[in-house]
């Protein structure tokens, strides 16, 4: 299910970590994308909200949204806002621009219009990093390094991805600029100064808005789930940047461990739902573990098809989020949790990522575990007879 | 808070009605129910409140008529975050639909829902932009069950119903669905009366159906029959039969209830007696529970339907051979002194007093509240609060917004035996070597109208005497705000800035409304 242009661009905003997000919105919107944001990293909570009630609706939002901010300057020592506007305040036209321009405040201001009925959640996230990125600054390219772009804060295993990616790139001698939008302002404003964009399922419009602005090539790249997909990623950006091909092999000695259990599980028929990453997860599974993909389906898919199709199909275990939980319970088969959003599973150990070499190991440990611990399956069942 | 109130009803998630291992399930809710969103740092709004009585009626499925990030973010139910609202469908609004008008999309969704799930009813959740350009809800609802387009009710909901009466969502749902369809087209004297009956209606994630058993047999006993029970498996022809009754109990003032009565003459009780409270401050209103409690709520009752008698009879019975059990099994406590927080929600006096058990020290934390609250109410619950532990024998030292610091420093000078806290702060105590009793797992499974729970919870007590006097946590290691404590400084500052700007909302500060929902 997509989330629509409000998530979206909260997601994209709320990635740079030394920015407060306004919304500016009635409560409910606001305590949606807290809830979603905070499941596994509950600190991380820079929010505020201009809690729009009928009076604002009636008579406008626009002292609501200049009282927020007066008090959001006195409250947060940041040096970035982001003013996201929701579908109420785009209704009723609230001049938001015209409010930041009459405030001083002691910090940069962005204001994103995300109304959610103006487009999907890959269209807030695209156009709210082509606003962020007014921010940046014109750098002199450090060379061998690159922006990793596409990235979510508050995506499952997030935080370890990133730093698997990190070391993996740091040994072909890649240097990260930046990750976007996982990043701090310092970091988002300098990332000019890469030598190549690298665009992770999202984020395409950001790379050609830096490309046409700062000069910055972009390489998109599949989301490098498995061995073969980290070596693909790998050897993709060394290639690009005449980095030479890394030759370093993964360790197989992991997955020696438990051969006997991947030998029984090639040819598990399996589906797979979610965002940008859904696509290379199925690849994954499918070149690499041997299962069999039965349905393949993205976010702005609709779910009431997804669903009769994943029960009209084979599927023995589905890849997605929390959201599949009650398809998963209803058909009795393990969820595999991998793509955002995820409020019912936590992430906090940030050396067990499912991306990368280190990755392809505890992705594969946690499909065995999600169908060796699985007990319901059989539980239930009763051999029958002949006799009956 | 009521965020936390999760009850075994969720033993029937399996959908076969097996009870699950609460063992499993008490940490697992509990997990979800500390995050310190509600009220605090946010705020669900009426979608969720609207939903969660869609889902607690099992023939029913709502429609959100909004762009499809209302229903997305919708799927988290605040009221139950560890089982999502997996059912939201959606009309989807676009910019187009914002400019030329959402009905067409309506319409097509209340059909479209109709032919995916085959509901018995459809209930259509209206969103802000759906509101702000002004759809005719109203009309498409009624064109299409004109047309007979789908077989089964419609209702809609926009929280406009009741006012500012709250939970908004869960009030106008329930209002909705009373007035567009048990009140639609049928009269008065056409209702089949169940005479000398009652309904109960709670919030639905109370478990009405386990924490109303002991209240149905004590009825029965008085001659007062049972009606319906909501919200227990509770279906739309559940609904319809509603109006047999004479009388509906709930928990809290409703609107529908309101309605029910105007409409049909069904009178309603509500156990928490804010209204009459107002006009006679009497604080014995505020505690249903407990010996005296129950009694008063049973007999109030039995009033309705001139069954004084009979509740004599029954209430005295029932009380005598109650007690009788306590004093065996309160045996160990009546030296004992209990810190409680102070506050409308928690364990009433009454219960305490029950127990033979004494407040030492009342703590009370009104950051919280200050945004919600007048001065006047905050400082009236405190005295509630106060009045009541002082007439039940104790003379406990007060504390106002304490630092830890100071909290633990009454503590140790009272020699208090027991802290009656949440999770959220126990292991501040526990680090201290002070035992902490967490009164969440009494108070969503054993509080209840009845004479049973007074010794439930001195049985209770008494197993958290003996539980490790001194841990060292591993959470007491981390900073917490020095004023909101269960809170981390991050959270403290979005509570701080949620509250400040809450605090000039239209409407959003009550007297008392706030006391009994937040």
């Amino acid at each position: 299910m997509d989330g629509g242009k409000f998530f979206g661009a909260f997601r994209a905003c709320s990635g740079i970590q030394d920015a407060v997000v306004l919304t500016h919105v009635p409560v409910g919107c606001n305590w949606g994308a807290a809830m979603f944001k905070s499941t596994s990293n509950q600190p991380d909570i820079r929010q505020a909200c201009t809690v729009m009630h009928e009076r604002e609706i009636v008579f406008g939002g626009e002292e609501a949204l200049r009282e927020a901010l007066v008090r959001a300057n006195r409250l947060y020592n940041t040096p970035l806002f982001v003013v996201i506007t929701g579908d109420a305040p785009a209704i009723i036209g609230d001049d938001v621009e015209g409010v930041i321009d009459s405030v001083t405040l002691n910090k940069e201001v962005v204001c994103v219009d995300a109304a959610g009925f103006k487009g999907t959640m890959r269209k807030g996230y695209e156009e709210a990093l082509v606003r962020l990125a007014q921010l940046m600054k014109e750098r002199t390219v450090i060379k061998n390094s690159v922006n990793l772009i596409g990235f979510c804060p508050d995506e499952f295993k997030v935080d370890a991805d990133v730093k698997e990616l990190t070391r993996l790139l740091n040994n072909a001698g890649i240097k990260v600029n930046c990750v976007i939008s996982k990043c701090s302002l310092d970091e988002f404003v300098n990332a000019p100064a890469a030598e190549l964009n690298v665009v992770m399922g999202q984020g395409t419009e950001l790379a050609e808005h830096m490309k046409k602005e700062f000069g910055v090539p972009y390489l998109e790249v599949d989301y490098p789930y498995g061995l073969e997909g980290t070596a693909d990623f790998i050897n993709a950006i060394c290639e690009h940047l005449h980095a030479g091909v890394n030759e370093k092999k993964p360790d197989l000695e992991p997955f020696k461990r438990i051969y006997l259990y991947l030998h029984e599980l090639y040819g598990t028929p399996v589906s797979v739902i979610g965002d940008s990453h859904a696509e290379h997860m199925a690849r994954f599974l499918d070149s690499e573990l041997g299962f069999d993909i039965e349905v393949l389906a993205g976010n702005e898919d609709d779910y009431f098809i997804f669903e009769q199709n994943v029960r009209n199909s084979n599927t023995t275990i589905l890849f997605g989020s929390s959201f599949e939980r009650n398809i998963t319970s209803e058909l009795r088969i393990p969820l595999v949790r991998f793509t955002y959003p995820v409020f019912d599973h936590v992430c906090v150990y940030d050396d067990a990522p499912y991306a990368g070499f280190r990755g392809a190991v505890c992705l594969t440990e946690t499909i065995l575990n999600a169908v060796m611990g699985f007990g319901d399956k059989f539980g239930g069942l009763t051999i029958k007879t002949e006799e009956g | 808070m009521m965020y936390g109130e999760q009850t075994v009803e969720i033993g029937s998630e399996s959908g076969n009605g097996d009870v699950r291992n609460e063992g499993f399930l008490r940490p697992l809710i509990s997990a979800y129910s500390t995050l310190p969103l509600h009220g605090m740092t946010a705020i669900p709004g009426k979608i969720s409140g609207a939903l969660m009585v869609v889902d607690s009626i099992e023939d029913a499925v709502p429609l959100i008529h909004g762009p499809i990030g209302c229903a997305f973010q919708r799927k988290i139910n605040p009221f139950r975050p560890y089982l999502p609202f997996y059912e939201t469908p959606c009309t989807d609004m676009n910019d187009v639909d914002v400019v030329y008008g959402g009905e067409d999309k309506l319409s097509l969704g209340i059909r479209e829902t109709y032919e995916k799930y085959h509901p018995n009813l459809i209930v259509v959740i209206t969103t802000c932009p759906s509101d702000l350009i002004g759809d005719d809800f109203k009309a498409v609802v009624e064109e299409i069950k004109a047309k007979g387009d789908v077989g089964c009710d419609v209702v809609y909901t926009t929280g406009d119903f009741v006012g500012k009466t709250k939970p908004v969502g869960y009030q106008d749902a329930l209002f909705a669905i009373t007035d567009q369809v048990l009140c639609n087209g049928i009269k008065r004297e056409e209702i089949e009366r169940n005479e000398e009956s009652v309904n109960i209606v709670s919030f639905p994630i109370h478990g009405a159906g386990l924490k109303v058993a002991e209240m149905v047999s004590v009825l029965n006993e008085m001659g007062i029959k049972i009606n319906k029970i909501c919200f227990d498996h509770t279906t739309v022809k559940d609904l319809y039969d509603l109006p047999k009754a004479e009388l509906t109990i709930t928990d809290y003032p409703m609107a529908w209830a309101r309605l029910m009565k105007e409409r049909f003459g069904v009178d309603h009780y509500e156990i928490l007696a804010w209204n009459r409270y107002k006009e006679t401050r009497n604080p014995e209103l505020f505690s249903p529970y407990g010996f005296e409690g129950s009694a008063r709520v049973f007999m109030e009752i039995a009033q309705r339907f001139g069954k004084e008698a009979e509740a004599e009879e029954v209430i005295e019975r029932r009380k005598k051979d109650a007690t009788e059990r306590l004093s065996k099994v309160k045996k160990g406590l009546e030296d004992k002194e209990v810190a409680i927080m102070g506050g409308i929600h928690g364990i009433g006096m009454t219960l305490l007093r029950d127990v033979g058990i004494k407040a030492s020290v009342i703590i009370y934390k009104t950051q919280a509240l200050e945004s919600r609250l007048t001065s006047e109410a905050i400082n009236e619950m405190l005295d509630i609060n106060v009045e009541l532990a002082r007439k039940y024998g104790s003379d406990p030292e007060v504390v106002v917004n304490p630092t830890i610091e100071e909290e633990l420093k009454a503590i140790k000078e009272t020699g208090t035996d027991l802290v009656i806290s949440m999770g959220a702060t126990a292991h501040k105590y526990n680090k201290e070597g002070i035992r902490t009793f967490n009164p969440m797992n009494f108070m969503l499974r054993h509080q209840r109208i009845g004479f049973e729970a007074p010794i439930e919870l001195a049985m209770q007590l008494k197993e958290a005497l003996k539980k490790p006097r001194k841990r060292n946590p591993l959470l007491s290691m981390l900073e917490y705000d020095p004023y909101r404590t269960n809170l981390i400084p991050e959270w403290a500052a979005l509570a701080d800035m949620f509250g400040t700007l809450r605090q000039g909302a239209v409407g959003d500060k009550d007297r008392y409304d706030s006391m009994y929902t937040i």
